[in-house]
């Protein structure tokens, strides 16, 4: 089954409107790593914030684990789905603890139930919960920020977790770390999720299809090996080519 | 000496008045702003009108509005008025800060809260209002200072603080009481400031620990504080002349103590004179067994509307300012008919008791340098028609129709007015700064120096025989009546201008010149009336 299906969605902004998604077709598969590749201004954030209500739909529809998501409340929607947001946006007034313990407070979980969870969590984004609990974001390098934001999204075990550039703004090093971990925990927990990307990098490593969008069109959308192999067109055939002549050049310099 | 003593024993109750009143008006406020903020939190156009108004209230100078609120609350005075218009002048700081600390949230954790399913009130409870909140104790800290620095011009309008040092040593030149006044005024501010700021930065640097703490301890010492305001008889009450109050009221009988048990509100104006005379008052209210509450240093609108409102039950005024300020009358009058005809003024339109006088007038007079003036041959007021004269007085009296019809009578169209503290006028003149000055016949220093008194022989000036007022309510009460009239024809022009010049010259406190005065009037009750047989 799918979990989650948009069916000729489109978008408009603003007054007078704009157009910003055209007719989206798309489907992520339970379990599926989906990446949206875009420059900025493709509409993939748009895509993405549409999915649990931040925006509204104009025309066609969305459906989550099978309902479409017009007939579900905003806030029961988007409780029931992991965010994440880049340089995780924590609450600087909260605790490590307490931003984790968001949703849980917000379905009104057990604190005992919740306490536990949030060290489990943890666990999980490789924070150990007995040091990081108490302290407070401001205290935290950005990897160990987005940890927590990770985490914060998938206390309530969401079926679905939606990623704005998750891994954007960090040192190469650091977000390394962050991707190979992230596909481990996606992989033993096995929910899906829809990744907002503009590094080609990224998506080909972390993605198991990748919809790449152009001025609020869906231009393709397929595994990395068919896309690499049949691109759509000269700008997508141009931007597989970024990763290798970076490598080239890359080897140039530290050849030399 | 004594006089600093006298300050330091009124101080406890004068400082929890005043931070009473301060910190009333800064909650009722904060709770007002807030209210405010949140109702016009998205609403962009209602934000700025909100702040405009508030922005345009600050504008009006803290006197003025203070005076404002007596009428706009039907006459009331003391904590009522000045609670109200201390409100209002501590609303801006409060409000702005809670409007831009609460549209400064940064939109991504706007995002991130929605985004996880926080609904709207959720957001500005748990988000944003949070976040603002270090905004907010700095609003809340700016609006104190300035509360409690306002809160000195309470005075006023009848309310206890510590303005009633700067008020009463303004009048009386001493400037030890002034002083004193604004020393507390300010360490209040100060420590009150530094307190919130130790709150503030735990708040954020978020030590929720310290931040609570530092917050219990600064409500309990406020709390603490402010109690002694809360018992204000037996604080109040053992103030300024607690050596008068008999010791056991109750074990004394009852025809030599006729006001034991009962409560008096008793008000000045804000000039030496009137302060001896209210302490006057209360002496003799306070022989009689009775407990009094002082409202110096009072505007004299404010003062009389608050008598007629029954919200001070004595205080004494001028049959000339009655004559010529209530019953806006102009031609010349006899000293008893301006008497008889404003006593019975009173009472029809006011339902206000003029008990009687007190003996003595307090006229207005023009006084000019003796030297200058014969040089000139100058003798009537009238000789300084067409001259390019500076006159000194205080405010109020250009604002008088008095003044306006000694300068209709006499052709003064010339001369330029300098209004200026009655207690400094003299100085001017001594010091050539002015050419002449509208002073009072009582005043001490009427006898000083080389002066010259310009002979109003057309009567411009009404005569101004010291009367006794009592409130409607206060005036029912026969007891009262009888011991104030024991007040009635005590005090000659003489005796009262020693006792303003042991004030203006010698630089005694009000009260111990009232305590000479009181004890005069005494001496002379003992001597006309024999002893009962």
């Amino acid at each position: 089954m799918s979990s989650l299906r948009l069916d000729r969605a489109s978008v408009s902004l603003g007054d007078p409107p704009v157009a910003v998604l055209h007719d989206i077709d798309l489907a992520a598969e339970s379990g599926e790593i989906l990446a949206l590749l875009g420059a900025s201004g493709s509409g993939k954030t748009t895509l993405l914030r549409s999915i649990n209500r931040l925006v509204p739909l104009t025309t066609g529809r969305i459906e989550v684990a099978g309902r479409n998501t017009a007939e579900i409340e905003p806030v029961a929607l988007r409780l029931s789905i992991g965010y994440v947001l880049q340089g995780a946006a924590l609450f600087p007034h909260w605790t490590v603890a307490e931003n984790i313990g968001t949703v849980p407070r917000l379905l009104g979980w057990a604190e005992e139930r919740t306490s536990g969870r949030i060290d489990e969590v943890l666990d999980l984004v490789r924070l150990d919960p007995a040091e990081f609990r108490d302290r407070f974001p401001g205290s935290l390098s950005g990897g160990q920020q987005q940890r927590v934001g990770v985490a914060r999204a998938l206390i309530a075990k969401p079926s679905l977790v939606l990623m704005d550039e998750p891994f954007g703004a960090l040192d190469p090093l650091t977000r390394e770390g962050l991707q190979a971990d992230f596909l481990a925990l996606q992989q033993e927990l096995g929910f899906t999720a829809v990744v907002v990307t503009h590094d080609i990098s990224e998506a080909l490593l972390l993605a198991d299809r990748i919809a790449i969008l152009s001025h609020g069109r869906l231009v393709q959308i397929g595994t990395p090996a068919e896309i690499s192999k049949t691109p759509a067109n000269a700008e997508i055939e141009e931007l597989l080519t970024t990763p290798r002549r970076q490598a080239e050049t890359w080897r140039e310099l530290l050849g030399s | 000496m004594t006089e600093l003593s006298q300050n330091w024993r009124d101080l406890p109750n004068l400082l929890s008045w005043h931070l009473l009143l301060s910190l009333c008006a800064v909650v009722t406020a904060s709770i007002v702003a807030l209210s405010i903020a949140l109702l016009v939190d998205r609403r962009p156009r209602w934000k700025h009108l909100s702040l405009a108004v508030v922005g345009v209230m600050q504008t009006i100078p803290g006197l003025a509005l203070l005076a404002l609120m007596v009428p706009l609350l039907g006459g009331s005075i003391g904590f009522a008025p000045a609670f109200a218009a201390l409100t209002v002048y501590a609303l801006l700081p409060l409000l702005q800060n809670t409007v831009t600390g609460l549209s400064g949230t940064d939109p991504r954790l706007v995002e991130a809260a929605r985004g996880l399913g926080m609904g709207e009130r959720q957001i500005l409870f748990q988000v944003r209002f949070p976040l603002a909140f270090p905004v907010i104790l700095a609003g809340l800290r700016t609006s104190t200072v300035w509360t409690v620095g306002t809160t000195t011009l309470a005075t006023a309008v009848g309310a206890s603080g510590l303005g009633t040092y700067i008020f009463t040593g303004l009048q009386t030149r001493n400037h030890a009481t002034t002083l004193f006044g604004c020393f507390f005024a300010a360490m209040l501010a100060i420590v009150l400031d530094q307190a919130l700021q130790v709150v503030e930065n735990a708040v954020r640097s978020r030590r929720r620990a310290v931040a609570g703490a530092a917050g219990t301890v600064l409500v309990l010492a406020l709390l603490a504080t402010t109690a002694g305001a809360l018992w204000p008889r037996s604080v109040a009450g053992g103030g300024a002349r607690a050596e008068t109050m008999p010791a056991e009221a109750e074990a004394v009988e009852e025809t030599a103590f006729p006001l034991a048990g009962q409560h008096f509100t008793v008000g000045s104006k804000w000039f030496v004179e009137n302060l001896i005379l209210g302490e006057v008052v209360g002496m003799q209210l306070e022989a009689s067994g009775a407990t009094v509450e002082d409202r110096p240093s009072m505007g004299s609108t404010i003062l009389f509307d608050a008598l007629r409102q029954n919200a001070v039950d004595c205080y004494v005024d001028y049959s000339g300012t009655v004559w010529a300020t209530l019953m806006k009358r102009d031609e010349p009058a006899s000293r008893m008919r301006t008497r008889v005809e404003s006593a019975s003024f009173l009472l029809e339109e006011h339902a206000v008791l003029s008990v009687g006088a007190l003996g003595f007038q307090n006229n207005y007079a023009v006084a000019m340098r003796g030297e200058q003036a014969r040089s000139l041959g100058i003798r009537t007021i009238a000789d300084l028609s067409g001259r390019d004269f500076d006159i000194a007085g205080d405010p109020e009296v250009f604002g008088r129709p008095e003044w306006e019809r000694v300068r209709d009578i006499y052709g003064l169209q010339s001369l330029s007015t300098r209004p200026m503290q009655a207690i400094y006028t003299w100085d001017a003149l001594h010091e050539g700064q002015v050419d002449a000055i509208i002073a009072y016949t009582t005043d001490g220093r009427m006898a000083e120096g080389d002066l010259v008194i310009l002979d109003d022989n057309r009567q411009a000036f009404p005569p101004y025989d010291a009367i006794l007022l009592v409130s409607p309510e206060a005036s029912q009460n026969r007891a009262l009546v009888e011991v104030l009239l024991g007040l009635v024809n005590r005090i000659d022009d003489r005796t009262m201008r020693a006792a303003n010049r042991l004030v203006e010259i010698d630089r005694e406190s009000p009260q111990r010149a009232a305590r000479w005065l009181w004890e005069r009037t005494r001496l002379e009750a003992a001597e006309e009336e024999p002893a009962v047989p």
